[in-house]
């Protein structure tokens, strides 16, 4: 338990919700290890808690109960805006809604992590178009949300993760949006990144999907049931 | 850093492009009304204070109080007299009084005949000066009249420059009602148009061409002794009028004034013109500021994805509170700078309504980069102000919830 090589440690992590009277609680005690540069999905039935782990783990939300450790910091105590530091320099978000800002064009997008770590402008430019340029996307550095396919709009959501360099990507369903053949290129992409030593949690319902990962963990009832 | 922000903002604030133009419409009117008001009353204040300044307030005018309106000597009914002029030199204070006479005249230049006012001035050098001082009046040609002028008068500047096919000059000949007389001498402008427009003549030739009643007066002028408090020299001669005439207070059937008198009045109306005009502006502005309030709540709400995207991707709390603001501080300014683009066109458009009314350049707005850029910062302001609501909204939004927001 004292193991000082985990990137990512939940002990007896609880999320109890309380609705009146009524207590729901979504995660009832888990407890796993991520180490640097695994390729991790997670598994489990719909209301398995799931998305609940994958906040804890981004710094999105807070524990009601047990100890998230990113890097051997206990982060869950933390306050909102040392959270938000810790999310913008360590974690990469990919969700399954895409979530660009439609107002801004891709390389404005992949840009914005970096606008609240304070990059100076052209560096966030560079690296920006450098990015979708990895993603292959280096012909739509201008178009807006809008004006992209499904998979294109995830693929810069990707280059977006990236942005920071963090330390590892958490996709919730990333691919829950897209027809199989744009999944097979974005799992593609995904691989690529682990390659180059991206730490990356995919969460997912497809086995497709769980099949690009070097572990599967299963989630059932808030708790984990597999590793 | 701030230029980042501010283009993502600027970017935000573009997007809603009607919405943003109907949010504004209440800071545009606002301030436009607080540049246009603040522009012209310091115009009107300047404007007022020429045209009475170089009176002084050491003079006293008095002038019948006839039952019509209209200018002195063309419809009151009962004039000053020589004996009022007599009373008023021995009321106690007066260092000097003069009388004058005004009538209308038919003027040629052997081209074009037109109406006019004929001005009289005394022959003697200190009641000629002070006449001079309490009109404003200066040569800006020729000579003055004096003693012995009797076929030569002097001519206001609109009289001279724009009333004939071709300006007067020195020396040049004209024609009053049926005397040749010689123009020696052309006034600059007083700020007075009636006097810009007059013909100035001695008192005595004037009577005799213009067929005048020799006992009669328009106005008496009277120059205060220096140091005596102008308001009382003022009630003195009031009271020595009514006690000649016989009349009550309150049936006088002549006036005395003091130019203070004149100015305070005139400041007093226009204080409160500035104040009903402050007050529309400032409900004008409130809208203006819940306008812009009421869009940012609205932009809040309807970002509530996008904010949480930004507290996924690593935005503070006060990085996104920077972010609204700055929205809400550029529709303020958009607001200011159209505002006072609009209050400057309304001055100037009244500027230029007042002289072709009145036909003299009164009235002038005085426009300052102070009182521009004053405008700029406050439309920020307000719009700044408005925008703190919302934002902290928007930062205080659990992101978690905002990203699951549909
Ligand atoms: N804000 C909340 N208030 C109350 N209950 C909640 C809240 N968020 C989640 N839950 C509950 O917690 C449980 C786990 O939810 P979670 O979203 O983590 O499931 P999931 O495994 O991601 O499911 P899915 O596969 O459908 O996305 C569910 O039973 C859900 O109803
Ligand atoms: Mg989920």
């Amino acid at each position: 338990m004292t193991d000082t090589s985990t990137l990512i440690r939940l002990e007896d992590v609880e999320k109890i919700y309380q609705m009146g009277d009524v207590t729901a609680s979504a995660l009832a005690g888990a407890s796993l290890s991520i180490y640097p540069k695994e390729f991790v999905a997670i598994m489990g039935p719909s209301g398995s808690g799931k998305s609940t782990l994958m906040n804890m783990v981004g710094c999105l939300d807070t524990p009601t109960g047990g100890k998230i450790f990113l890097e051997q910091q206990d982060i869950s105590k933390l306050g909102e805006s040392r959270l938000a530091q810790l999310r913008g320099q360590k974690i990469g978000f990919v969700f399954q809604q895409f979530n660009l800002i439609g107002t801004l064009t891709a390389l404005e997008n992949v840009a914005l992590p970096m606008l609240f770590q304070s990059v100076s402008q052209h560096e966030r430019r560079r690296r920006a178009a450098e990015l979708l340029e990895l993603v292959d996307l280096s012909e739509r550095l201008h178009h807006r949300p809008s004006e992209l396919s499904g998979g294109q709009q995830q693929r810069v959501a990707l280059a977006r993760a990236l942005a920071n360099d963090p330390e590892v990507i958490l996709a919730d369903e990333p691919t829950g949006n897209l027809d199989s053949k744009t999944e097979e290129a974005i799992m593609a992409l995904f691989q690529k990144l682990n390659k180059d030593g991206t730490t990356i949690i995919i969460v997912t319902h497809e086995k497709t999907v769980a099949r690009h990962a070097q572990r599967i963990i299963h989630i059932q009832d808030g708790v984990i049931v597999g590793a | 850093m701030w230029k980042e922000y501010g283009h993502v903002a600027a970017r935000n604030v573009r997007q809603r492009r009607l919405r943003s133009w109907l949010t504004i419409i209440g800071i545009v009117i606002g301030m436009a009304a607080v540049v246009a008001l603040i522009s012209l009353g310091g115009g009107l204040r300047t404007a007022i204070s020429a045209q009475f300044g170089s009176i002084g307030a050491d003079k006293i005018t008095i002038t019948p109080k006839g039952p019509g309106f209209g200018p002195p000597g063309s419809f009151s009914t009962t004039k000053l007299t020589k004996d009022d002029l007599r009373i008023v030199r021995q009321v106690n204070g007066v260092d000097l009084a003069i009388g004058r006479v005004l009538s209308p005249v038919q003027v040629t230049d052997g081209e074009k005949s037109l109406f006019t006012f004929a001005v009289s001035v005394p022959a003697d050098r200190e009641s000629k000066k002070l006449v001079m001082d309490s009109l404003n009046m200066k040569i800006d040609r020729g000579r003055m009249v004096g003693k012995g002028d009797r076929l030569n008068v002097v001519v206001g500047h609109t009289v001279a420059e724009e009333e004939f096919s071709d300006p007067l000059q020195v020396r040049q000949t004209i024609t009053l009602q049926n005397t040749t007389v010689r123009v020696v001498g052309i006034l600059k402008p007083t700020g007075n148009f009636q006097i810009d427009d007059s013909i100035i003549i001695l008192e005595e030739p004037m009577r005799d061409f213009l067929s005048i009643n020799e006992r009669e007066y328009d106005v008496i002028v009277a120059q205060i002794l220096e140091g005596v408090e102008p308001s009382n020299v003022r009630d003195r001669i009031a009271r020595e009028l009514r006690n000649e005439r016989n009349v009550e207070v309150g049936e006088e059937s002549f006036e005395v004034s003091s130019p203070e008198q004149t100015i305070a009045s005139l400041n007093n109306i226009l204080l409160v013109v500035n104040a009903v005009v402050v007050g529309i502006a400032a409900i004008s502005l409130l809208v203006g500021g819940i306008g812009v309030m009421n869009t940012m709540y609205t932009a809040v709400l309807q970002r509530t994805r996008e904010i949480g995207v930004m507290k996924a991707v690593g935005g503070t709390r006060s990085q996104i509170i920077t972010l609204f603001l700055l929205e809400s501080a550029i529709l303020g300014a958009a607001g200011g700078v159209i505002g006072v683009v609009l209050g400057v066109g309304l001055s100037q458009g009244a500027v230029i309504a007042g002289q072709a009314a009145t036909g003299s350049a009164l009235l002038q707005a005085s426009i300052s980069l102070p009182l521009l850029l004053g405008a700029m910062v406050f439309a920020s302001f307000i719009g700044i102000v408005s925008g703190i609501w919302p934002a902290r909204q928007a930062a205080r939004q659990d992101p978690v919830d905002a990203l699951r927001y549909e």
